[in-house]
């Protein structure tokens, strides 16, 4: 899960490199026309000369150098960044303090709320995750369900469900999202609703 | 200071309060409707890369003016390719038109909202499913009503429209029509925004008797 921060950012990037696009073939076109703008004319033909000549010079290459490894860096760093999967391995429970602290493993208290919901007729099957999402903190249960389903009954199993964490975790800060996907071929159910 | 994982409870029949309460206890709030992250994502990873392509052109470059590897330099040789060239190119127009063309279409990526695509039902935890699912759902119910011989279903945002083809005596094609609305409407009524359910039956070629 890509944090907001990094989305952000990736925003930020697509709007710069747009405007530099713009910007750049603004310039382009104005180059290709040969026209006076303002009284300025671009030269008919590019001298990069003067660029090779100063790459050409030690200083210029070291500090080009140090600039491309951080550039490299950054790159890393921010691809890394999408990476990320955000899950949170661990809950604190009320009762946690100086002398103290009393924590569930998430994964493994959503993994029975998953395997709970999965016994909902309709449902085929379930798995369940703690991550962080736009601030807050999320109960995140991904569930395939047939297509024959009755989704009143799967939509009230899971306010069940999530009372029963709610009640369990006994944490207000956490919210919940059911992520429903329907599989393209159903399997027989035992019984109709 | 100690820790204590332990295991948890699971959230069996029968709710089972972990800190004192007996009572039921409310589903947990929902969390924010799921967003998509759009292709912002995908033009910055790009981003990266000529980033990284750049950091390794440049320490290139230095290795070659020290002499610790052979062969030309990449930033020379792309410096020097482009000596000479003419303004008033193809080339540059052709560029300069694309870079135009990228730009707008990129200015859209960065400034459309994050797509939302998914439907929440009428749940207090949180429930959705997206468009495409809630059309299987759909597309289930309806498919197995007696003088139908297929259907065609199709969701949208605020509306969900069903057709039909009847292979039954034209004189009950209305009764296949409220069949077919009251299935979807069943279905849709879930939703939390119910989509308006349109029905249409159209005679299946052969069976205009």
């Amino acid at each position: 899960m890509i944090s907001r921060t990094t989305l952000l950012l990736d925003r930020l990037a697509t709007f710069v490199l747009a405007l530099l696009l713009l910007a750049g073939g603004a310039l382009g076109v104005w180059w290709w026309s040969g026209r006076d703008v303002a009284g300025t004319t671009l030269p008919g033909t590019a001298r990069t000369s003067p660029v090779s000549d100063a790459l050409d010079t030690s200083w210029v290459a070291w500090v080009a150098a140090v600039v491309g490894v951080v550039l490299a860096l950054v790159a890393l760093r921010w691809i890394l960044a999408h990476l990320r999967r955000g899950g949170v391995s661990r809950l604190r429970l009320d009762g946690s303090g100086d002398a103290g602290r009393n924590e569930v493993l998430a994964g493994k208290a959503l993994g029975a709320a998953a395997d709970a919901f999965a016994t909902t007729e309709g449902v085929r099957s379930a798995r369940g995750v703690v991550v962080k999402d736009r601030g807050q903190l999320v109960a995140r249960i991904d569930a395939t369900v047939e297509p024959a389903a009755d989704l009143a009954h799967v939509a009230d199993r899971a306010d069940e469900v999530t009372a029963q964490l709610h009640d369990v975790l006994g944490r207000d800060d956490l919210h919940a999202a059911v992520r429903l996907r329907v599989a393209a071929r159903g399997r027989a159910l035992s019984r109709v609703h | 200071m100690t820790t204590q994982t332990m295991p948890p409870p699971p959230p069996s029949s029968g709710t089972r309060a972990a800190h004192g309460s007996t009572h039921a206890a409310a589903p947990l709030p929902a969390a924010k409707s799921p967003a998509g992250t759009g292709p912002t994502p995908l033009v910055a990873q790009l981003v990266a890369l000529v980033l990284l392509a750049l950091g390794v052109a440049a320490v290139q470059h230095l290795l070659v003016l020290l002499g610790a590897i052979s062969g030309a330099s990449w930033l020379d040789e792309t410096a020097r390719a482009a000596d000479g060239l003419e303004g008033s190119s193809t080339l540059v127009l052709v560029a300069a038109v694309v870079a135009l063309v990228l730009g707008v279409l990129l200015l859209l990526v960065a400034l459309k909202p994050r797509p939302r695509r998914t439907l929440a039902l009428k749940a207090g935890s949180g429930v959705h499913l997206r468009r495409a699912d809630l059309r299987r759902v759909v597309q289930a119910a309806v498919d197995d009503v007696d003088g139908v011989s297929s259907t065609d279903v199709r969701v949208r945002r605020r509306s969900v429209s069903v057709v039909a083809r009847s292979i039954t005596a034209p004189d009950r094609d209305a009764d296949v029509e409220s069949t077919l609305r009251s299935r979807a409407e069943t279905v849709c009524d879930v939703v939390a925004t119910s989509p308006r359910v349109r029905v249409t039956v159209r005679r299946e070629k052969g069976e205009d008797r």
